[in-house]
């Protein structure tokens, strides 16, 4: 294959093209001390901007748990002067897009609107922000589509094993339970209710703001000013670390369907672990993105016995798990099973190979400048990074984490997250010989 | 080598503020018939390399359903010069994705690599287009994993289901009633030769369209597509693409479809709905324009604040309508009743919306709304050149041309209130339609 020694002469020449390395971040502050990252992006007339307000619905009281995913759905259905109807006109009528979304651990909004359109659009994201209504009549109608989602989650296979793995593994604790709450919850939950939860999750002292588009400095730093300006500060304590028990074998649960739906945890580790990265590079080998995961070699490519399995380390601000799923026949799951188990069990006695070592070095760091493409994304990318208390310099440096990682220390962190025969796994389906 | 220069601009309110964006779209033709089009975009050095076949689910032999998808995921196989899975390993080695897609209409195949690679996934691409190999075991086996996906994607949801019976319902005698995945017994049946013989016959550079969006020079591309795919021989068989075609649709089709695993019963009506053809969109312009007033914007739209809003009972009502189509294709109108409210009550409240619209006309500052949308979405749209391409390569193997695509926004423009309420009337004829409802059996408590 002469052409392909011609590629890589030519990469050896000429080196590949700097990607991100000239994405020219600023690092602002406006009058009332909230810091944010900016870049300027002029090619396209719009602006990206992303802000995640940690908290999330793990500031909901038990007792009255759904209420913060309630009053989120509820920030775009009337605010200020405007009720639902003339809030979602005026924001149609200048063509932008408000998104308001809530996890575990933060409130993310994310807005985009065209350079023209920027000070109606800062009124009306700030009023949402600020002054949401909770109006009877909006209240009332998005309840009903909750408690109607609520219902249909329960019917779900997927969320029925998502669902009881969490509640395994975290008892009583918010994490175990839905972040819609549950009809019980939501039916009780009063005006008052809305107005609390919106105090304790949209504070200024928590928010991760990143900025990216058809805006200069100042203009960034006013907009900003404006739009949070009536935010208040925080309240209410963030939660404690999440109590967790791990390594509780299997759980099946009936459900009529074909498949069965199997998602399985065991122990995570913390993003600020000296060892995540290990445990990141080993993910990927095992049971990552794309088809070259062992997972997917030995499950799916070798056997046929399922669409898609992967795993992925998951942290939330309190609690860490290794995550994962796949959904196989009821008359092969247990076979699957049984080759998951076996996987993960050569994973923690044996490691990885050097050349597997190489292959997924070499996508994680080429795989990284590929993010950065699309205001949207790269605001997206800005404002997580901030969240997770990344510097800025963090893009130039990422990639060097990861070449420096080697096999031996990929073998330490695999005995120690995965050296567990009885790792806890729900199925739900009509699985045969389990 | 032809080049449109495609600039939006916009007004907003009635201020002459003004703006304007522009993407470079070139577009020519290969000496053995591969359409190719570039996308520049130029902001990271980042490009999307795609190969379209216009086949899809619905050119497959009568009895053979599956064979078009199934063959997308064998292209991941072995070809004469190589080896299993090779090709994902270099793009994933390069930090690459890629993937392929299958429907009714057209089989796709991208990576997504630093522009630098081009040439790399562009010999690769170009090999499995003629050298594929399939064995009897990666068929046998590839079959059982899509064996699995029908079951994850269809048997394990009620929802899926209903679709798959509503489109056999629909169509009377076109190949869009046959689903994309395949029918379970046919799976079954699917031989290596069925789908060795459908890869012979469809895949060649004239029925295929290169499409290449990001930071990348038309007249680099056009020396590397030349060197690649211009050296791949046509297929001088290829006929045009002519299927079985509906017969006059004169009765009303009703469906109830019972499963445990509903938590939420709804209702869809369906209807045949003329597509975008070449030249001719302005009846498509209408059906989309349509939909968004009828279900786009929550209590925006007509069934949002009459059903939502106004009479309380629905909980979520949506329209749905993709011009972007071979032959006909359909409008639905989705509606999910309150609690209290039963199927066969929601179906008058919709049937009487759909009268009221009729009757009443359209408001004009709602359509003004929808169509300053669309204006803004041409510039948003520049954002993803992965989407661009997408967009580019779904209408061109639907039977439109580059032109047609440039022309679409402002055809949209174009049109006005009596237009849709024109169209609407063509539309909304029980005769052509499917009522489908969905829910739990009777005998379970609800």
């Amino acid at each position: 294959m002469k052409f392909l020694m011609a590629i890589v002469l030519m990469l050896v020449f000429f080196g590949v093209k700097p990607m991100y390395a000239d994405l020219d971040i600023k690092e602002l502050t406006t009058k009332n001390g909230i810091k944010f990252w900016l870049v300027e992006e002029r090619s396209l007339p719009f602006i990206s901007l992303e802000m995640r307000f940690r908290g999330g619905t793990s500031m909901d009281d038990y007792e009255s748990r759904g209420a913060i995913n309630f009053m989120t759905s509820l920030l775009e259905e009337g605010s200020g002067s405007l009720n639902a109807m003339s809030f979602s006109q005026e924001r149609d009528r200048i063509a932008a897009s408000f998104e308001f979304d809530v996890g575990r651990d933060d409130l993310s909004v994310s807005a985009k609107f065209l350079s023209e359109t920027r000070p109606k659009a800062t009124e009306l994201l700030r009023n949402a922000l600020t002054k949401p209504r909770f109006d009877m009549e909006a209240t009332e109608r998005v309840r009903k589509q909750i408690i109607s989602v609520i219902e249909s989650d329960k019917k779900n296979p997927r969320k029925i094993a998502q669902s009881e793995l969490l509640k395994l593994t975290f008892l009583d604790h918010l994490y175990s339970s839905s972040e819609l709450g549950d009809k019980k919850t939501i039916n009780s939950l009063k005006r008052d209710d809305l107005i609390r939860a919106h105090k304790i999750s949209l504070n200024s002292d928590r928010v991760s703001i990143a900025i990216v588009g058809d805006i200069g400095e100042q203009e960034a730093i006013q907009m900003l000013e404006e739009l949070l300006r009536d935010v208040p500060k925080s309240t209410k304590a963030l939660p404690g670390r999440a109590a967790s028990k791990f390594n509780l074998g299997m759980k099946v649960i009936d459900y009529p369907s074909p498949q069965s739906v199997v998602f399985f945890t065991l122990q995570g580790i913390k993003r600020t672990d000296p060892n995540f990265f290990d445990a990141f590079v080993m993910n990927h080998i095992l049971g990552g993105a794309g088809f070259n995961s062992r997972l997917m070699k030995e499950i799916r490519e070798k056997r046929g016995l399922t669409y898609s399995v992967s795993t992925s380390l998951t942290q939330y601000d309190n609690a860490e798990l290794y995550l994962g799923m796949f959904q196989s026949s009821n008359e092969k799951v247990s076979i699957a099973i049984d080759i998951l188990k076996k996987e993960l069990l050569n994973m923690a006695e044996n490691g990885v190979s050097d050349e597997e070592l190489l292959g997924a070095k070499k996508f994680l760091i080429g795989a990284y400048p590929l993010r950065f493409d699309g205001n949207v994304r790269i605001a997206k990318i800005l404002a997580s990074m901030q969240f997770m208390g990344l510097s800025k310099d963090y893009i130039k440096s990422r990639n060097d984490k990861i070449r420096a990682i080697k096999s031996s220390d990929i073998a330490l962190v695999a005995k120690k997250l995965l050296s567990f025969e009885d790792f806890t796994i729900v199925v739900v389906g009509k699985p045969e010989g389990l | 080598m032809l080049k449109f220069s495609f600039f939006t601009t916009f007004f907003l309110l009635s201020f002459l503020l003004y703006s304007e964006a522009r993407s470079e779209i070139s577009s020519f033709f290969l000496n053995n018939g591969m359409e190719v089009v570039v996308i520049e975009d130029h902001r990271a050095p980042i490009v999307t390399h795609m190969v379209w076949y216009k086949t899809g689910a619905a050119d497959e032999n009568l009895g053979k359903s599956g064979v078009a998808h199934l063959l997308e995921h064998l292209l991941f196989k072995e070809t004469k010069n190589v080896k299993t899975g090779e090709f994902s390993k270099k793009v994933e080695s390069l930090g690459g994705s890629d993937n392929a897609f299958t429907s009714q209409d057209y089989t796709g195949y991208y990576q997504r690599v630093s522009s630098d690679y081009l040439e790399l996934v562009m010999y690769y691409e170009a090999d499995r287009m003629k050298n594929l190999v399939i064995s009897e075991k990666d068929f046998k086996t590839e079959l059982d994993v899509v064996i699995e996906e029908r079951n994850q994607r269809t048997d394990s949801n009620p929802s899926a289901l209903f679709n798959e019976q509503n489109m056999a319902s629909l169509y009377l005698n076109h190949p869009y009633g046959i689903p994309i995945v395949g029918w379970r017994h046919e799976l079954d049946n699917l031989t290596r030769k069925d789908v060795i013989n459908f890869y012979n016959h469809y895949y060649a550079p004239n029925n295929a369209i290169l499409i290449v969006a990001g930071d990348v020079e038309p007249e680099k591309v056009k020396l590397l597509a030349e060197k690649f795919y211009g050296k791949i021989g046509r297929n001088n068989n290829l006929t045009d693409r002519i299927r079985p075609s509906e017969p006059p649709q004169i009765v009303q089709r009703r469906l109830i479809f019972a499963d445990e695993r509903v938590a939420q019963s709804y209702l869809v009506r369906t209807y045949i709905a003329e597509e975008r053809d070449t030249g001719k969109q302005r009846a498509a312009a209408a059906f989309t324009l349509l939909a968004d007033l009828l279900g786009s914007g929550g209590i925006q739209s007509i069934l949002g604040k009459e059903l939502q809003l106004n009479s309380k009972k629905a909980i979520y009502t949506n329209a749905y309508y993709n011009g972007r189509s071979f032959d006909d294709t359909h409008f639905s109108l989705i509606v999910v009743p309150s609690d209290e409210v039963s199927l066969k009550e929601i179906e008058i409240e919709l049937d009487r919306v759909i009268d009221d619209l009729l009757l009443n006309g359209i408001d004009e500052k709602h359509l003004n709304r929808i169509k300053f949308q669309y204006k803004a979405q041409q510039i948003y749209a520049l954002d993803s050149a992965f989407s661009q391409a997408r967009r580019f390569g779904a209408a061109l193997t639907s039977g439109l041309k580059v032109e047609d695509v440039l022309a679409w926004p402002s055809e949209l423009q174009e049109i006005d209130s009596v237009d849709i309420l024109k169209a609407a009337k063509l539309l909304f004829k029980k005769e052509k339609s499917v009522t489908g409802w969905i829910r739990r059996p009777a005998k379970v408590e609800n």
